[in-house]
Protein backbone atom coordinates (compact mmCIF):
# COMPACT_ATOMS: atom_id res chain seq x y z
CA UNK A 1 0.00 0.00 0.00
CA UNK A 2 1.27 3.47 -0.90
CA UNK A 3 1.99 5.92 1.89
CA UNK A 4 -0.22 9.08 1.80
CA UNK A 5 2.71 11.27 0.76
CA UNK A 6 3.68 8.89 -2.05
CA UNK A 7 0.04 8.58 -3.13
CA UNK A 8 -0.26 12.39 -3.33
CA UNK A 9 3.03 12.75 -5.23
CA UNK A 10 2.11 9.97 -7.71
CA UNK A 11 -1.59 10.61 -8.25
CA UNK A 12 -1.81 14.29 -7.35
CA UNK A 13 -1.28 17.25 -9.64
CA UNK A 14 0.90 20.36 -9.62
CA UNK A 15 -0.92 23.27 -8.07
CA UNK A 16 0.25 26.84 -7.49
CA UNK A 17 -0.16 27.65 -3.80
CA UNK A 18 -0.55 31.38 -3.13
CA UNK A 19 0.30 31.92 0.54
CA UNK A 20 -1.33 35.00 2.03
CA UNK A 21 0.55 37.61 4.12
CA UNK A 22 -0.88 40.74 5.68
CA UNK A 23 1.12 43.96 5.53
CA UNK A 24 0.76 47.57 6.63
CA UNK A 25 -2.67 49.09 7.22
CA UNK A 26 -4.38 51.56 4.92
CA UNK A 27 -4.76 54.98 6.57
CA UNK A 28 -8.42 55.32 5.55
CA UNK A 29 -9.93 51.84 5.79
CA UNK A 30 -7.60 50.39 8.44
CA UNK A 31 -7.38 47.21 6.39
CA UNK A 32 -3.98 45.53 5.95
CA UNK A 33 -2.45 45.16 2.51
CA UNK A 34 -2.51 41.57 1.24
CA UNK A 35 0.40 40.00 -0.59
CA UNK A 36 0.63 36.54 -2.10
CA UNK A 37 3.75 34.36 -2.36
CA UNK A 38 3.57 31.69 -5.06
CA UNK A 39 4.99 28.20 -4.68
CA UNK A 40 4.38 24.92 -6.48
CA UNK A 41 3.01 21.97 -4.50
CA UNK A 42 1.48 18.58 -5.22
CA UNK A 43 -2.20 18.17 -4.38
CA UNK A 44 -4.59 15.28 -4.86
CA UNK A 45 -7.85 16.94 -5.93
CA UNK A 46 -11.40 15.65 -6.19
CA UNK A 47 -14.75 17.29 -6.93
CA UNK A 48 -16.84 18.01 -3.87
CA UNK A 49 -19.92 20.11 -4.64
CA UNK A 50 -21.43 22.86 -6.72
CA UNK A 51 -24.24 25.15 -5.67
CA UNK A 52 -26.13 27.97 -7.38
CA UNK A 53 -27.01 30.76 -4.93
CA UNK A 54 -29.00 33.96 -5.14
CA UNK A 55 -26.74 36.63 -3.64
CA UNK A 56 -29.31 39.40 -3.62
CA UNK A 57 -28.07 41.49 -6.50
CA UNK A 58 -27.35 38.47 -8.68
CA UNK A 59 -26.63 34.75 -8.81
CA UNK A 60 -23.32 33.08 -8.06
CA UNK A 61 -22.07 29.55 -8.57
CA UNK A 62 -20.01 28.07 -5.73
CA UNK A 63 -17.69 25.21 -6.67
CA UNK A 64 -15.91 23.25 -3.96
CA UNK A 65 -13.01 20.84 -4.29
CA UNK A 66 -11.51 18.55 -1.69
CA UNK A 67 -7.72 18.57 -1.70
CA UNK A 68 -4.99 16.59 0.06
CA UNK A 69 -1.47 17.95 0.54
CA UNK A 70 1.71 17.07 2.37
CA UNK A 71 2.76 20.66 3.10
CA UNK A 72 1.31 23.27 5.44
CA UNK A 73 -1.45 25.41 3.95
CA UNK A 74 -3.44 28.09 5.80
CA UNK A 75 -7.05 29.14 5.73
CA UNK A 76 -7.49 32.10 3.31
CA UNK A 77 -4.50 31.04 1.18
CA UNK A 78 -5.33 30.49 -2.48
CA UNK A 79 -4.59 27.65 -4.87
CA UNK A 80 -4.57 27.76 -8.65
CA UNK A 81 -5.96 24.41 -9.80
CA UNK A 82 -6.19 23.71 -13.55
CA UNK A 83 -6.03 27.44 -14.29
CA UNK A 84 -8.77 28.46 -11.84
CA UNK A 85 -8.12 30.24 -8.54
CA UNK A 86 -9.69 28.77 -5.39
CA UNK A 87 -9.68 30.01 -1.80
CA UNK A 88 -8.76 27.65 1.06
CA UNK A 89 -12.09 27.73 2.85
CA UNK A 90 -11.54 25.48 5.85
CA UNK A 91 -8.51 25.25 8.08
CA UNK A 92 -6.56 22.29 6.74
CA UNK A 93 -7.33 19.15 8.75
CA UNK A 94 -4.24 17.18 9.79
CA UNK A 95 -4.14 13.39 9.49
CA UNK A 96 -1.53 11.63 11.61
CA UNK A 97 0.13 8.24 11.64
CA UNK A 98 1.98 7.14 14.78
CA UNK A 99 1.55 10.64 16.20
CA UNK A 100 3.10 12.42 13.23
CA UNK A 101 1.07 14.47 10.75
CA UNK A 102 1.57 12.94 7.32
CA UNK A 103 -0.94 14.86 5.23
CA UNK A 104 -3.67 17.52 5.43
CA UNK A 105 -7.15 17.57 3.94
CA UNK A 106 -8.63 20.90 2.90
CA UNK A 107 -11.65 22.38 1.15
CA UNK A 108 -11.18 24.79 -1.74
CA UNK A 109 -13.87 27.24 -2.86
CA UNK A 110 -14.30 29.09 -6.13
CA UNK A 111 -17.11 31.48 -6.98
CA UNK A 112 -18.06 31.89 -10.61
CA UNK B 1 -15.52 65.36 -3.79
CA UNK B 2 -16.63 65.71 -0.15
CA UNK B 3 -15.07 63.42 2.45
CA UNK B 4 -16.91 60.16 3.18
CA UNK B 5 -18.77 60.78 6.47
CA UNK B 6 -17.77 57.26 7.56
CA UNK B 7 -14.15 58.40 7.40
CA UNK B 8 -15.00 61.65 9.21
CA UNK B 9 -16.54 59.64 12.06
CA UNK B 10 -13.58 57.25 12.10
CA UNK B 11 -11.19 60.22 12.47
CA UNK B 12 -13.24 61.55 15.40
CA UNK B 13 -13.37 58.19 17.18
CA UNK B 14 -9.81 56.98 16.58
CA UNK B 15 -8.42 59.49 19.08
CA UNK B 16 -9.81 57.31 21.88
CA UNK B 17 -7.32 55.66 24.23
CA UNK B 18 -8.14 53.26 27.08
CA UNK B 19 -6.39 51.52 29.97
CA UNK B 20 -6.61 47.82 30.74
CA UNK B 21 -8.14 46.44 33.96
CA UNK B 22 -5.02 47.35 35.99
CA UNK B 23 -5.64 51.04 35.11
CA UNK B 24 -1.96 51.40 34.24
CA UNK B 25 -1.31 49.50 31.02
CA UNK B 26 -2.61 50.97 27.78
CA UNK B 27 -5.09 48.83 25.88
CA UNK B 28 -4.43 48.33 22.16
CA UNK B 29 -7.29 49.53 19.98
CA UNK B 30 -7.84 49.11 16.25
CA UNK B 31 -10.19 51.29 14.19
CA UNK B 32 -11.13 49.99 10.76
CA UNK B 33 -13.90 49.82 8.19
CA UNK B 34 -16.18 46.82 8.40
CA UNK B 35 -15.36 44.10 5.87
CA UNK B 36 -11.55 43.82 5.94
CA UNK B 37 -9.65 40.62 5.23
CA UNK B 38 -9.08 39.63 8.87
CA UNK B 39 -11.43 37.63 11.06
CA UNK B 40 -12.30 38.82 14.57
CA UNK B 41 -10.22 35.96 15.97
CA UNK B 42 -7.18 37.27 14.07
CA UNK B 43 -7.85 40.85 15.18
CA UNK B 44 -8.23 39.90 18.84
CA UNK B 45 -4.85 38.11 18.70
CA UNK B 46 -3.25 41.57 18.35
CA UNK B 47 -5.81 44.04 19.75
CA UNK B 48 -7.90 44.44 22.93
CA UNK B 49 -10.71 46.51 21.42
CA UNK B 50 -11.90 46.31 17.81
CA UNK B 51 -13.93 49.24 16.46
CA UNK B 52 -15.51 48.86 13.01
CA UNK B 53 -17.34 51.42 10.88
CA UNK B 54 -20.20 50.42 8.59
CA UNK B 55 -22.07 52.22 5.83
CA UNK B 56 -25.23 54.13 6.68
CA UNK B 57 -28.82 53.72 5.62
CA UNK B 58 -30.40 57.10 4.79
CA UNK B 59 -33.93 58.42 4.43
CA UNK B 60 -34.86 61.48 2.40
CA UNK B 61 -36.73 64.12 4.39
CA UNK B 62 -37.85 67.78 4.19
CA UNK B 63 -39.65 67.20 0.93
CA UNK B 64 -40.30 70.09 -1.40
CA UNK B 65 -42.80 69.22 -4.15
CA UNK B 66 -42.31 65.52 -3.23
CA UNK B 67 -38.53 65.79 -3.70
CA UNK B 68 -36.39 65.11 -0.61
CA UNK B 69 -33.98 67.95 0.08
CA UNK B 70 -32.16 66.45 3.05
CA UNK B 71 -30.64 63.00 3.62
CA UNK B 72 -29.48 62.48 7.21
CA UNK B 73 -27.48 59.26 7.56
CA UNK B 74 -27.10 57.07 10.63
CA UNK B 75 -23.70 55.37 10.70
CA UNK B 76 -23.30 52.20 12.80
CA UNK B 77 -20.05 52.06 14.78
CA UNK B 78 -19.42 48.64 16.35
CA UNK B 79 -17.27 48.34 19.47
CA UNK B 80 -16.20 44.72 20.02
CA UNK B 81 -14.42 43.30 23.05
CA UNK B 82 -13.61 39.91 24.57
CA UNK B 83 -12.06 38.75 27.83
CA UNK B 84 -8.31 38.64 27.27
CA UNK B 85 -5.98 36.55 29.40
CA UNK B 86 -2.20 36.53 29.86
CA UNK B 87 -0.83 33.34 31.45
CA UNK B 88 -4.29 32.48 32.70
CA UNK B 89 -4.90 35.89 34.31
CA UNK B 90 -7.69 38.14 33.06
CA UNK B 91 -6.01 41.41 32.07
CA UNK B 92 -8.64 42.98 29.89
CA UNK B 93 -12.27 42.29 30.69
CA UNK B 94 -14.66 42.56 27.74
CA UNK B 95 -17.43 44.03 29.85
CA UNK B 96 -15.19 46.58 31.61
CA UNK B 97 -13.72 47.73 28.30
CA UNK B 98 -17.23 48.29 26.95
CA UNK B 99 -18.03 50.47 29.93
CA UNK B 100 -14.88 52.53 29.41
CA UNK B 101 -15.56 52.83 25.69
CA UNK B 102 -19.10 54.05 26.36
CA UNK B 103 -17.80 57.06 28.28
CA UNK B 104 -15.16 57.79 25.65
CA UNK B 105 -17.56 57.43 22.70
CA UNK B 106 -20.05 59.82 24.26
CA UNK B 107 -17.30 62.26 25.10
CA UNK B 108 -15.61 62.42 21.66
CA UNK B 109 -18.88 62.49 19.72
CA UNK B 110 -20.26 65.21 21.97
CA UNK B 111 -17.03 67.22 21.58
CA UNK B 112 -17.24 66.92 17.79
CA UNK B 113 -21.01 67.64 18.00
CA UNK B 114 -21.36 70.72 15.87
CA UNK B 115 -18.31 71.06 13.66
CA UNK B 116 -17.60 72.95 10.47
CA UNK B 117 -19.76 71.44 7.74
CA UNK B 118 -21.44 68.68 9.73
CA UNK B 119 -23.18 67.69 12.92
CA UNK B 120 -22.84 64.31 14.68
CA UNK B 121 -24.76 62.84 17.57
CA UNK B 122 -25.28 59.37 19.07
CA UNK B 123 -28.96 58.50 18.61
CA UNK B 124 -28.87 54.95 19.98
CA UNK B 125 -26.55 52.53 21.80
CA UNK B 126 -27.29 48.82 21.42
CA UNK B 127 -25.26 46.52 23.70
CA UNK B 128 -25.17 42.75 23.30
CA UNK B 129 -23.25 39.71 24.50
CA UNK B 130 -23.12 36.65 22.28
CA UNK B 131 -21.12 33.53 21.67
CA UNK B 132 -19.94 33.43 18.09
CA UNK B 133 -17.72 30.64 16.83
CA UNK B 134 -16.06 30.10 20.21
CA UNK B 135 -15.69 33.83 20.94
CA UNK B 136 -17.56 35.24 23.94
CA UNK B 137 -18.14 38.59 22.35
CA UNK B 138 -19.36 41.88 23.82
CA UNK B 139 -20.57 44.29 21.20
CA UNK B 140 -22.13 47.73 21.42
CA UNK B 141 -23.42 49.34 18.26
CA UNK B 142 -23.45 53.14 18.39
CA UNK B 143 -25.83 54.69 15.86
CA UNK B 144 -24.29 58.03 14.91
CA UNK B 145 -26.48 60.49 13.08
CA UNK B 146 -24.45 62.52 10.60
CA UNK B 147 -25.99 65.62 9.10
CA UNK B 148 -24.45 67.97 6.56
CA UNK B 149 -24.71 71.64 7.49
Amino acid sequence: MLSPSRFISEYGEKVTLQSRSLGSRDAVTGWPAITWADSEIMMYVEQMSTKLLDAGGGRINEVRLRGYVTVGVNQEDRAVVRGATYKVELSPEPFAAAGVVVYWGLVLLKVS
Amino acid sequence: MPEDPKYTIKKIVDDITLLKDDEVTSAVLIFLYHGGPETLKELFADYDVVVTFSDAPATGIRKHHEVATHHPETYPVHVLTIDKYVAGVLVCSGEAMQHKMKGQMRSVIEAAGVSTGFRVTITKETPSNKRVGGLDLWETTYSILYTDM
